[in-house]
């Protein structure tokens, strides 16, 4: 089964992205009946993508298989992100406390022109994450926040939080 | 300068201000939105149908952001309404620049011809979804916007490089160019 | 120019989707919006029915293959400066006279509208109101594509501000 990869294809709009997604959402919000459904969609077809990019990234890097969980995270919040999203994330962090991990991003590109009400489209991203570390073998429950980046200030990041298992 | 060559450097400058994203993001959302349509749905038929309307509706909006952001603002003539659809749309939005072929003689059906595409790298159809049409999206967006600029138009997908064929055609055949009538 | 007033949009059949009206504060120096509305409902709907004829018009007087268009005109009170979209949309400034064209303006408005408006599921401006089901009375019946948008009020606010003072 050999594909061929293209790589080098030219940069397209954002917004190109943005108009798909924001009828992707549409599409589910038709079709839920609540909102937690909705979410619940949202992340599935997330995890859908997740599932292709590890395929993918595989293919393209002849990636190592990652052992740990820090170094799988640190390959989706570094080359995954850079593939998807242009850029790396804003950070990874772990929480010696309960052992898990955090993503953090300040501005998804989910996020960038939606005005989506109470649901969070970075759920979709959430949901990638969640379909690569179950690719790759990984349970770990990974939830979506949005945090104040710190107390001084009311700047918010988004921060997807991987919890040990 | 011809028409053609303003329309690529239109393309050109606009996109050199706008955001822009790497291929990929949006070819695999699109995937992932197939493969929902095709668990959700009972048949292809509808995944179809459900296709073309997202695309018709992202076609309704994704209008206005094209002409706000070049500044162009064509009479509903076809020509040169599809020359912008391929040498500035599709450049702009999926990063390639259809060929136009087969125009009838009063210039109301044309052939949109590309190869490969933003939505489709790395796609195969499995046998089961040989009916699926991948690009209906695509189609819908062409009718929608044309719509909004007073142009009914018919699309049909008559060649599909995911089906074998060398290219992906898609005819598209002006119907009606609608007069606006006031609501009152 | 901080005798603008108030921007209406319409939509390709001439129904208002969209209002807002203004005021310059001198104190706070910006443009405030108000609920207090520069023209009524009856004068809108007149405003309408007059710029909806002048694309025909134009064209039957001007040679042909020429794009002319009407781009502002002025009574003793107001000048309205009108930008009518390929899509059909109408966005008309009214201020104060002798104020020039404001065509440039009105296209940068046009591209916040694209930006916040055209890029939100939720906002269908190009639909009539007869396309949708009608809610209630005949007479009270809003057309389905009124704009709701918070980040292009905000946009828009911002602009006009910048641009009196």
């Amino acid at each position: 089964m050999e594909k061929t990869l293209k790589k080098g294809r030219p940069d397209i709009a954002m917004s190109s992205f943005s108009f798909l997604f924001a009828e992707m959402l549409n599409y589910f919000h038709s079709r839920a009946s609540s909102s937690d459904e909705l979410e619940g969609r949202l992340q599935a077809a997330g995890e859908r993508l997740g599932l292709k990019v590890l395929e993918l990234m595989t293919y393209r890097e002849k990636a190592n298989r990652k052992d740990t969980l820090e170094s799988f995270l640190s390959f989706i919040s570094n080359n995954v992100w850079r593939m998807l999203f242009g850029r790396p994330a804003d950070g990874l962090q772990r929480i010696p406390a309960d052992n898990s991990y955090m993503i953090l991003e300040s501005v998804p590109i989910t996020n960038r022109y939606i005005e989506a009400g109470q649901l969070n489209p970075a759920t979709f991203i959430t949901g990638i994450i969640i379909g690569m570390l179950r690719a790759a073998g990984f349970n770990n429950p990974v939830e979506t926040h949005v945090w104040k980046k710190d107390e001084s200030t009311n700047e918010t990041t988004n921060v997807y939080l991987v919890k040990s298992k | 300068m011809s028409r053609e060559r303003n329309l690529a450097k239109i393309a050109e400058s606009t996109f050199s201000k706008l955001d822009k994203v790497h291929s990929e993001i949006f070819t695999m959302t699109y995937g992932a939105i197939v493969t929902t349509l095709v668990e959700d749905l009972d048949n292809v038929d509808e995944v179809n149908a459900q296709l073309d309307k997202m695309g018709h509706n992202i076609g309704e909006r994704l209008v206005d952001e094209l002409l706000a952001k070049t500044g162009l603002n064509p009479q509903p003539d076809m020509r040169y309404v599809m020359e912008i659809v391929t040498r500035v749309g599709f450049r702009i939005y999926l990063g390639i620049t259809p060929t136009l072929s087969n125009w009838n003689a009063d210039s109301t059906t044309v052939t949109l011809s590309f190869r490969d595409s933003a939505l489709s790298d790395w796609v195969e159809l499995p046998h089961t979804l040989d009916d699926l049409s991948y690009f209906q999206l695509v189609c819908g967006v062409i009718r929608g916007a044309l719509e909004m600029l007073g142009m009914k138009v018919k699309c049909t997908i008559t060649a599909d490089k995911l089906k074998g064929a060398q290219t992906t055609d898609i005819l598209v055949e002006l119907q009606e160019v609608m007069q606006a009538k006031f609501y009152n | 120019m901080s005798s603008i007033c108030m921007l209406v949009i319409f939509n390709r059949s001439g129904e208002p989707i969209f209002e807002r009206s203004y005021q310059w504060s001198p104190t706070m120096r910006a443009l405030l919006p108000q609920t207090t509305p520069c023209l009524n409902d009856e004068a809108v709907g007149l405003l309408s029915g007059l710029v909806f004829s002048l694309r025909p018009f134009v064209s039957k007087i001007s040679p042909k293959n020429s794009a002319d268009s009407v781009n502002c005109f002025t009574t003793e009170e107001k000048t309205y400066h009108l930008l009518e979209t390929a899509t059909g949309l109408k966005f008309i400034i009214v201020t104060g006279p002798n104020v020039t064209p404001m065509t440039n303006e009105l296209q940068q408005i046009y591209q916040l509208f694209a930006s916040t408006v055209a890029l939100n599921p939720l906002n269908r401006p190009h639909q009539a109101s007869e396309d949708a089901p009608s809610e209630g009375k005949a007479d009270n019946k809003k057309p389905n594509g009124q704009i709701v948008s918070a980040s292009f009020c905000t946009a828009l606010d911002s602009f006009l501000t910048r641009l009196s003072s």
